[in-house]
C-alpha cells in the first residue's frame, strides 16, 4: 500500500465522516411498526451516498477531537477480523450492541420465529449510518478471542461496540427496546479493545514505536529510551523526569542557602576559623605564675584500695578492713565530755558498792542527766514468801452435851 | 456405842382394872387432843409451861434411865431415846439440827398445832433439865407446816434473837449473826 492510497482513503473517510456529521440532526426513520420492531433498513431512496468499500487493510485511526462524545458509540467500522464477515443478512431488529451479561443471566435467546427477515441487502444498499446497519452480532458470528498482532496497535477500549464475549447478549423484549425509540445505548466499558474507530482516545505511546525485530534491538531501544526516574511512587510506575532547559535554569544558590556546613567546611579547609569560632573566642590574659604543690596523703589507718584510681574519676570507697577502726588518741568532742565523766563515775560507784540498795529515782534525779533515768528494783529481802491460811476447823461435837453447851454459849457477851 | 430405843412392853393396858401404864410404873391417860388444847388455851402460858415442863421432866428421867452415861451420849443416842419417849407419849417426832454451834430441835407431827408451841417448848426444857441438868430455853424459830423449830439457847441470847426476828431478819440469818458475834 502506497502512501498515495492511504491519503486517498483518508480523504474518503473524512468525507464519510462529514456526511455522518451532517445527518446527525436529521430525524430518524419512520415510526416503529405495530409490533414495536424498529425499521431495520431505511428506505432505499435514502441511501444516496456512495458506498465505501473498505477492505481489511483499511484500518486507520481517525482522530477527530471535535467529534462529540456520543459519536464514537455510533461510529461503525469494519470489523477487522480474519474471519470473513458474516453474510450481509440484516436482522429484522436492530439491536443495541450486545451487553455483557453476568454469567448467571447467560441465556441465549433466539430471535422470534415469526419475524421474517427482510431480503438481504447488498452492502452498497446499506445506509451510511453505521449503527443502523450494524447487524446483530451474536457470539457465533464473532471470533472467540481477538489477539492483536504485536505490530498492530491495541484497539481502542472505548468503542461503540464492546468486545463480544462468549456470553450471549441478554434477550430483550421488543417492547422495551426499539431502534426508533431507543436512545443510544450507554457506552459499554469493554474490557477488551474494540474494532471500532476511536476518535477520542489517544493511541498509547507504545503503538507509535517500532517493534524491535530482535532482542538486541529491543534492549538498545530501551536503553535509548531510558530516562532518569524521579522518585517513582510505588504504584504509579516510572515517571519521566522533567528536564529543565538550560536557559531557564535557576540561578546558582547563594552560599548561605547551600547545604549547612558547606561554607564552614570550606573555611576549615582553608585554615581560616569559622564564624562560630570567631564569635565565641575570648582572649584571656596570661596570669602570674603560681606554683601548686600536690602533697601525698599521709599514711594513716585508712588504707585505700589496692588499685590506683583510674582516670575515669571513679571514687574508690574504703575497703571493709578499714571499717570500725578509729584512732585511740582522738579526743572526744567537748559536748560529750560531761556525759563521759558521769558515765565513768557511775561505773566506779557500781563497782565499789554493788550490794547497796538502789536509790530512788528522786535521789538520782540530781546526778543523772535528764535524758537518762535508771529504774532499779530493790533487793529482795529473805523471809517466808508464802503463807497458807487453812480452812476454819469445823465444829465436831463429840456428844450431845457438848453441842448443847456450845449452843448455850452463843449470844453470851 | 449406840443404844437403840426399845419400847417393847413399855405401855400396858389393864383393861380389868381400867388402867394404862408405862413400864409398869406411872399411870397414863388417854385423852382427846382437842379437850386438852382447850384446857391449855384457857389455863394460860404459865400453867401450860408448867404442864409441859412436868411432862418433859418425866421424859428426861426415862431417857436418863435408858442412857446411863447420858453425859457422854452422842447426839444420835439422845435423839433416839428422847425422841422415842416423846413418840411414846404421842407428842410428835423429835429431830435435831446443828447450825454451826447452835442446836435446833425439830418437832414434827405434834397434835397441838400453833397453840401447842409453849407446851412443846416447856416439854423440851424439862427433859433437858432432868436428863442433862442444863438450863435450856427452847426459843421458837419457825413453823413450816407440821415442823416446829426450837433453838436451844439461853435467856440472854433469846432476847437478841427475838429482837432480830422482830426486825424482819430471817431465822437463818439470825443464827449466823449469833454465831458471828459469839466467835
Amino acid at each position: 500500500m502506497t502512501e498515495v492510497d492511504v491519503q486517498q482513503r483518508i480523504a474518503r473517510l473524512e468525507g464519510l465522516l462529514s456526511r455522518v456529521l451532517q445527518r446527525r440532526g436529521q430525524p430518524r426513520s419512520a415510526p416503529a411498526p405495530e409490533n414495536g420492531m424498529a425499521a431495520a433498513a431505511p428506505p432505499a431512496a435514502a441511501i444516496d451516498d456512495e458506498v465505501v468499500d473498505l477492505a481489511d487493510d483499511d484500518i486507520v485511526e481517525i482522530r477527530e477531537s471535535s467529534l462529540p462524545a456520543a459519536a464514537p458509540a455510533r461510529a461503525q467500522a469494519v470489523v477487522p477480523s480474519p474471519v470473513p464477515p458474516p453474510p450481509l443478512e440484516l436482522a429484522p431488529i436492530v439491536q443495541p450492541p450486545p451487553r455483557v451479561q453476568p454469567p448467571t443471566a447467560a441465556a441465549r435467546v433466539e430471535p422470534p420465529a415469526h419475524l421474517e427477515a427482510p431480503p438481504p441487502l447488498a452492502l452498497e444498499q446499506l445506509p451510511v449510518e453505521p449503527e443502523s446497519y450494524s447487524g446483530p452480532i451474536t457470539s457465533s458470528d464473532i471470533p472467540v478471542a481477538y489477539e492483536p498482532e504485536p505490530s498492530q496497535p491495541p484497539p481502542a477500549h472505548d468503542g461503540g461496540m464492546g468486545w463480544p464475549s462468549s456470553i450471549p447478549p441478554r434477550a430483550e423484549t421488543p417492547s422495551e427496546t426499539s431502534f426508533a425509540e431507543s436512545e443510544p445505548p450507554p457506552p459499554v466499558q469493554a474490557q477488551r479493545p474494540t474494532f471500532g474507530l476511536d476518535f477520542d482516545d489517544e493511541p498509547p505511546a507504545s503503538s507509535e514505536r517500532s517493534i524491535a525485530s530482535s532482542m538486541d534491538e529491543a534492549l538498545a531501544d530501551a536503553a535509548a529510551r531510558e530516562v532518569p526516574l524521579k522518585t517513582p511512587p510505588p504504584e504509579s510506575g516510572p515517571q519521566e523526569a522533567v528536564i529543565i532547559p538550560r536557559s531557564s535554569a535557576l540561578p546558582e544558590p547563594d552560599v548561605d542557602e547551600a547545604l549547612p556546613g558547606a561554607a564552614e567546611a570550606a573555611r576549615i579547609a582553608e585554615g581560616v576559623p569559622t564564624s562560630a569560632q570567631l564569635g565565641n573566642t575570648v582572649t584571656l590574659e596570661e596570669g602570674s605564675e603560681v606554683e601548686f604543690e600536690v602533697e601525698a596523703p599521709a599514711e594513716s589507718g585508712r588504707k585505700e584500695s589496692a588499685p590506683p584510681p583510674s582516670e575515669d574519676f571513679e571514687i574508690r570507697l574504703p575497703q571493709r578492713e578499714a571499717g570500725g577502726t578509729y584512732d585511740s588518741k582522738l579526743a572526744p568532742p567537748p559536748e560529750a565530755q560531761s556525759e563521759l565523766d558521769a558515765h565513768r563515775e557511775r561505773a566506779a560507784a557500781a563497782v565499789l558498792a554493788p550490794a547497796e540498795p538502789a536509790e530512788s529515782v528522786d535521789a538520782l534525779g540530781d546526778t543523772l542527766p535528764d535524758e537518762t533515768e535508771v529504774f532499779e528494783r530493790s533487793a529482795v529481802r529473805h523471809g517466808p514468801v508464802t503463807s497458807v491460811t487453812g480452812a476454819p476447823q469445823r465444829f465436831r461435837p463429840g456428844s450431845f452435851l457438848e453441842l448443847l453447851d456450845a449452843s448455850l454459849k452463843l449470844g453470851k457477851d | 456405842m449406840k443404844a437403840p430405843f426399845d419400847p417393847t412392853h413399855s405401855l400396858k393396858f389393864d383393861l380389868g382394872r381400867g388402867r394404862v401404864s408405862v413400864d409398869n410404873a406411872s399411870v397414863r391417860l388417854v385423852l382427846p387432843v382437842d379437850a386438852l388444847k382447850k384446857l391449855c388455851e384457857t389455863a394460860g402460858d404459865d400453867a401450860v409451861h408448867d404442864f409441859g415442863f412436868s411432862i418433859g421432866t418425866e421424859i428426861g428421867r426415862r431417857v436418863a434411865n435408858r442412857l446411863p452415861a447420858i453425859q457422854l451420849a452422842s447426839i444420835e443416842d439422845v435423839v433416839e431415846h428422847l425422841g422415842g419417849e416423846m413418840a411414846l407419849m404421842g407428842v410428835g417426832s423429835l429431830g435435831i439440827e446443828r447450825w454451826g454451834r447452835a442446836l435446833v430441835f425439830v418437832v414434827s407431827g405434834d397434835p397441838f398445832g400453833a397453840s401447842g408451841e409453849v407446851l412443846v417448848a416447856s416439854l423440851l426444857q424439862g427433859a433437858m433439865q432432868r436428863a442433862l441438868s442444863r438450863e435450856v430455853l427452847p426459843l421458837f424459830l419457825s413453823r413450816d407446816g407440821e415442823q416446829v423449830r426450837f433453838l436451844a439457847t439461853t435467856p440472854q441470847a433469846a432476847s437478841k434473837i427475838q429482837a432480830w426476828l422482830a426486825n424482819g431478819v430471817k431465822w437463818g440469818e439470825a443464827l449466823a449473826q449469833l454465831q458471828t458475834g459469839a466467835s
